[in-house]
């Protein structure tokens, strides 16, 4: 199937693929893609259910519980996509890096950057509500951008861009927790900074979703973006070479250092944003201790969604839908809250071991799961 | 090709078989629940008997369930009711900051009442929540929210601080095992610097000065953040610092940060004095003279109690001092041998002082 020559977006079509035949190769290659995510994830209930077992509880009235918490209602789908909003945005702060073979660690840190700078900017800036949130979101990224483009320039100088991440992430949570408790510092009970107004905030989608809120669509529409910019243009195309054979894009005139800078700074700055999207959607404010996990989360949501946009979003539903599920689980059926971290981990796991399995089986049968089959099918 | 199909249709059977496998040892469990369900019924019988359909509940902060602190604490409390006051419980833990809210409003939602809020961190969650579901009662503790079904429910830690400064400020005078009579210095380590935190050091401090004016105090915080309450190194290297300038007794509000006093306690032999709960009973090793109480968990009986006389206090503010049990001094236990007897006078002299209102105790260290 890899025989025939990519073709480029703009060739007439050859006669041998109408459109149906093109329509029905790019859901082959999404349904391919999805095979392996959901094969472990059916492997991880089953590990869960004997975890489940093991603490006596009921299987079937927790798994019930589990899917009615973050699936069986309006109310349930609210929850999960509430939880799975930032979840895109830090799923993507990994997901663009790695097509420029680099692993973002710095979700975390870039997120924190972002929800500070929205809160700046949303609680200092005058003017029509409107613009405001546009001001707060793109400071938001920019922020993210910034603090993505240090490790991808370090990159450049030799330092290995995981351990820089990593480190900048401590940097950025004690700056922003500094600046939340000092210059920002509000007047509310708790520490933090002071809230932003409630016009400036992102409204919620309504229709019995709960405190799901514009965000969500902010999240779909980057993942749109994130999508033509690897595949769509000719940045997103040296991105991809740097990270497929720098060698080779070296080669062909493409410089390594500037793409991978571009795309590390890129996730910078989808994290940033999904920082800001919190704040202006669900807190208000940074608090202190501000929000846990998202961006470390993020890289599971990304693994799960194989670095593909698209994958990252049902990635992304998958975690908040579990996340609020296990919510349920505890109320309804018992079963304490960490075993969603279990089934979480345990995922994961399978997910990267069946990557494992394609490594040792070969090329050929890992290109058929890979995200880049999918895209290229998409493309071409 | 093939291969790999063969190798995703075996991966596939096993799961299929480890699904199969869960569905048949399912039967086993099956006691479990039936055991758990029997052990519900008394308690539900005695709701019958005591007359109360009351269901109270509460979320835990993103602390969760043995946390050795508030959220066990108020646990206990809830706990206590249960067995006591035959009402039925519910507790949630939070995973997330996000989930306060959803938890708060599951729990009104499913006709809970009154709803306990664990923590401060849940305030924003409470103020938001509450106002939603005015039939039902909220507690929210160590904190203040606005709406006018919300119980706040505080805690006077300075006045425990104060016995916890007196047992201090006569024990650095004594030759012990640990202490030496003649440097007269005694250290607080607190966590995050912060108004709480700064309420221990002024109440432990003023202790100290009422029996020992020329007492030297060492305090010293582990930071500015959150963290603060969670870093054991930077505790122990504070309490090595502070023993190493004659502290021969320290006093530590700090969380976690605390366990690296209890290690330095043990490996130099200076008293350490614990902070919410017995940590005596906890760190059995180490030399814990006392503890500084502070009782979340009658906080949270005393409100289900009013809730069953229907005199919950709805939109006040509590304050939980040494009066009503809110704070205590936990039992010198182990050590109540070297103790003396003017010490345990002292103390229950300070302690008719601060109640009856002739000590006064203040809530922020003197500048």
């Amino acid at each position: 199937m890899d025989t025939r020559p990519a073709e480029a977006p703009d060739a007439p079509p050859p006669p041998r693929r109408p459109a149906a035949e093109v329509v029905r190769r790019q859901l082959g290659a999404a349904g391919r893609a999805l095979v392996f995510p959901a094969v472990a994830a059916v492997l991880a209930f089953a590990v869960g259910a004997v975890v489940i077992l093991a603490t006596g509880q009921d299987v079937g009235a927790a798994y019930s519980a589990l899917f009615r918490g973050g699936f069986g209602s309006a109310g349930a789908w609210g929850r999960t996509l509430l939880n799975a909003t930032p979840l895109i945005f830090t799923g993507l702060a990994v997901a663009l890096p790695f097509r420029a073979g680099l692993f973002n660690i710095g979700g975390e840190g870039q997120l924190y950057l972002g929800a500070i700078a929205a809160v700046w900017v949303a609680t200092t800036l005058g003017g029509p509500a409107p613009l405001v949130v546009i001001a707060a979101i793109v400071a938001a990224g920019l922020a993210g951008f910034l603090w993505g483009a240090i490790p991808g320039a370090l990159k450049g100088l030799g330092a290995h861009e995981v351990i820089t991440t990593i480190m900048l992430n401590f940097i950025a949570i004690n700056l922003v927790t500094w600046l939340a408790l000092n210059p920002l510092a509000g007047a509310s009970a708790t520490p933090g900074t002071g809230s932003v107004a409630d016009p400036v905030r992102l409204a919620r989608l309504g229709a019995g979703l709960g405190r799901a809120h514009w965000g969500l669509l902010l999240g779909l529409v980057a993942a749109v973006i994130a999508y033509l910019v690897i595949w769509r243009t000719a940045r997103g195309f040296a991105i991809r070479a740097v990270g497929l054979a720098p060698e080779a894009a070296r080669y062909a005139g493409i410089p390594v250092a500037v793409n991978g800078l571009l795309a590390i700074a890129l996730g910078g700055l989808f994290a940033g944003i999904g920082g800001g999207i919190e704040v202006l959607g669900v807190y208000g404010r940074v608090s202190i201790p501000f929000v846990a996990n998202l961006g470390f989360n993020g890289i599971g949501v990304a693994l799960l969604g194989r670095n593909h946009p698209a994958g990252v979003v049902l990635g992304a539903i998958f975690f908040g839908g579990l996340a609020a599920g296990a919510q349920e689980m505890q109320f309804a059926a018992d079963v304490p809250l960490d075993l969603a971290d279990v089934l979480l981990a345990v995922v994961l796991l399978f997910v990267t071991a069946t990557g494992i399995a394609e490594l040792l089986i070969g090329r050929r049968a890992r290109a058929l799961v890979d995200g880049t089959t999918l895209g290229r099918g998409l493309a071409g | 090709m093939r291969s790999w199909k063969a190798l995703l249709a075996a991966t596939l059977m096993l799961a299929l078989a480890a699904c199969g496998g869960g569905g048949t040892a399912e039967e086993p469990a099956d006691d479990a629940p039936a055991a758990e369900g029997s052990e519900a019924a008394p308690s539900e019988a005695a709701g019958g008997e005591g007359a109360s359909d009351v269901r109270a509940a509460m979320v835990t902060d993103v602390g969760g369930l043995g946390d050795n602190s508030f959220n066990d604490s108020a646990y206990a409390g809830l706990q206590r009711a249960e067995e006591e006051l035959g009402i039925s419980i519910e507790v949630l833990e939070s995973g997330a900051p996000t989930d306060y809210v959803n938890n708060l409003t599951q729990l009104a939602e499913s006709g809970f009442s009154p709803v306990f809020a664990v923590g401060f961190l849940m305030t924003d969650a409470v103020n938001e929540v509450a106002p939603q579901f005015p039939e039902t009662q909220f507690a929210l503790i160590d904190s203040v929210a606005e709406a006018t079904n919300v119980a706040n429910l505080l805690f006077e830690e300075q006045q425990g601080s104060y016995l916890a400064g007196v047992v201090a400020g006569l024990m650095t005078q004594q030759d012990t095992e640990f202490t030496t009579a003649e440097a007269a210095t005694v250290g607080f380590l607190g966590g995050q610097e912060s108004p709480l935190i700064r309420k221990f050091e002024a109440g432990y401090a003023a202790g100290v000065q009422s029996v020992c004016p020329d007492c030297q105090i060492l305090v010293e915080y582990a930071g500015t953040t959150p963290e603060a309450f969670n870093d054991p190194a930077r505790g122990q290297e504070i309490a090595i610092a502070q023993n190493d300038q004659g502290a021969d007794i320290i006093y530590h509000a700090s969380g976690a940060t605390g366990n690296g006093l209890f290690e330095a306690a043990t490996d130099r032999g200076f008293f350490a004095i614990g902070v919410d709960s017995d940590q005596a009973a906890i760190v059995p090793d180490a030399p814990i003279l006392t503890s500084m109480l502070k009782r979340v968990d009658n906080a949270v009986f005393a409100s289900v109690e009013a809730a069953l006389e229907g005199s919950f206090p709805a939109g006040e503010t509590i304050t939980y001092g040494l009066e009503d049990e809110g704070v205590d001094l936990a039992e010198f236990g182990e050590f109540s041998d070297i103790v003396p007897q003017e010490v345990v006078d002292a103390v229950e002299e300070a302690r008719t002082g601060i109640v009856d209102g002739t000590v006064e105790v203040p809530t922020e260290p003197a500048a």
